[in-house]
């Protein structure tokens, strides 16, 4: 039988450290999902309450980094998720400046033309370029992660790069 | 520029987007909070010499109360089966589809029979020592939940609980 390790990692000093260590990672998917600080801090706080959760039975078998990526993605999409269904009730805009702002503060070397295009992508795309090119999922996994077929995450990339050259052109 | 030019420049561009920020304030002291993490009363109380204290029983409900819903099911069960410590022989191992089960509520119940029964031992140290058999009862329960179910995180919690309230320093590591 095959032998199967979780090691319960049972100190808050630990997770304390664990989250030091990962917390600039995951700000800043959560920021770029969110579009806003407060919506981000949320998204920061969720992803590590459910680390938290689950590290009991994380088995090893991926680096720790790894999975509190996945795990910090997924809480990022099930915020957009449910913001998208609010927004479709209230219409509420994103603050682009306040935005702009933030990523210039958080990440002093961002481009933040390029931040604000894309920001400013319609969320399909946006979504698709996040979890790609900064987050770095092939593109099977995105179709997985958002329930859809891989050519449409491919179509949406074409047209998230076609927005982007003409955001930035 | 041709088309191919801007692909590739807006390629380079997202390729050296940073991938780290800094939130403008500490969120540790929320999310500490928010996992429950309050100042861990046990290691506040310690001795000196870094000795476990005595005196277990009170904060027990705290520590373990997560864990004894384990045997919660046991309670009606032994309401049902009466008090267990008359039984001078084992109960026969119950038959049918729901033995298992039935065997597993049989032996909570004895154990939370006699865990009520340790407000009335004699003595402190009596008492003591019967806490610290219920937790390594507790914890040889909880670490098999966790063997049998190793992706629920509600068992990994209740061994990680039984294990913070024993003192194990490291955790325990599950085998499969």
């Amino acid at each position: 039988m095959a032998e199967r390790t979780v090691r319960l990692h049972d100190r808050r000093g630990e997770f304390e450290s664990i989250y030091r260590e990962h917390h600039r990672r995951v700000y800043a998917i959560a920021l770029r999902f969110a579009r806003d600080p407060e919506g981000a801090d949320e998204i920061v706080q969720d992803a590590f309450v459910r680390a938290w959760r689950s590290l009991p039975s994380f088995n090893g078998n991926s680096r720790l980094s790894t999975w509190l990526h996945s795990v910090a993605v997924n809480a990022a999409l099930d915020r957009v998720r449910k913001r998208s269904r609010a927004e479709s009730r209230i219409d509420r805009d994103v603050d682009l400046d306040r935005y702009a702002s933030e990523v210039g503060r958080a990440m002093p070397t961002a481009d933040i033309d390029l931040e604000r295009a894309v920001a400013t992508l319609p969320d399909g795309a946006r979504e698709v370029v996040l979890l790609h090119y900064f987050e770095g999922f092939p593109c099977a996994e995105i179709a997985e992660r958002l329930g859809v077929v891989e050519g449409t995450v491919k179509s949406q990339l074409h047209r998230a790069r076609q927005l982007l050259k003409e955001a930035l052109a | 520029m041709n088309e191919r030019d801007r692909e590739r420049e807006l390629e380079a561009r997202l390729a050296r987007a940073p991938r780290e920020a800094e939130p403008a304030r500490d969120l540790w002291p929320e999310l500490a909070r928010a996992i429950g993490a309050e100042p861990a009363v046990a290691r506040e109380s310690a001795t000196a010499d870094g000795a476990r204290p005595r005196g277990l029983v009170p904060r027990l409900p705290l520590q373990i109360a997560a864990a004894l819903a384990l045997f919660a099911g046991g309670i009606l069960v032994g309401q049902r089966w009466g008090e267990p410590s008359r039984a001078e022989t084992p109960a026969p191992r119950p038959d049918g589809p729901l033995a298992a089960a039935t065997e597993v509520q049989r032996a909570g119940s004895a154990y939370v029979s006699a865990l009520s029964r340790l407000d009335e031992s004699a003595g402190a140290m009596e008492r003591d020592q019967g806490v610290d058999a219920a937790l390594s009862t507790l914890q040889g329960a909880a670490y098999e939940l966790v063997r049998l179910r190793p992706d629920d995180p509600q068992a990994g919690r209740i061994l990680y609980t039984v294990s913070e309230a024993r003192g194990d320093g490291e955790g325990p590591t599950v085998r499969f």
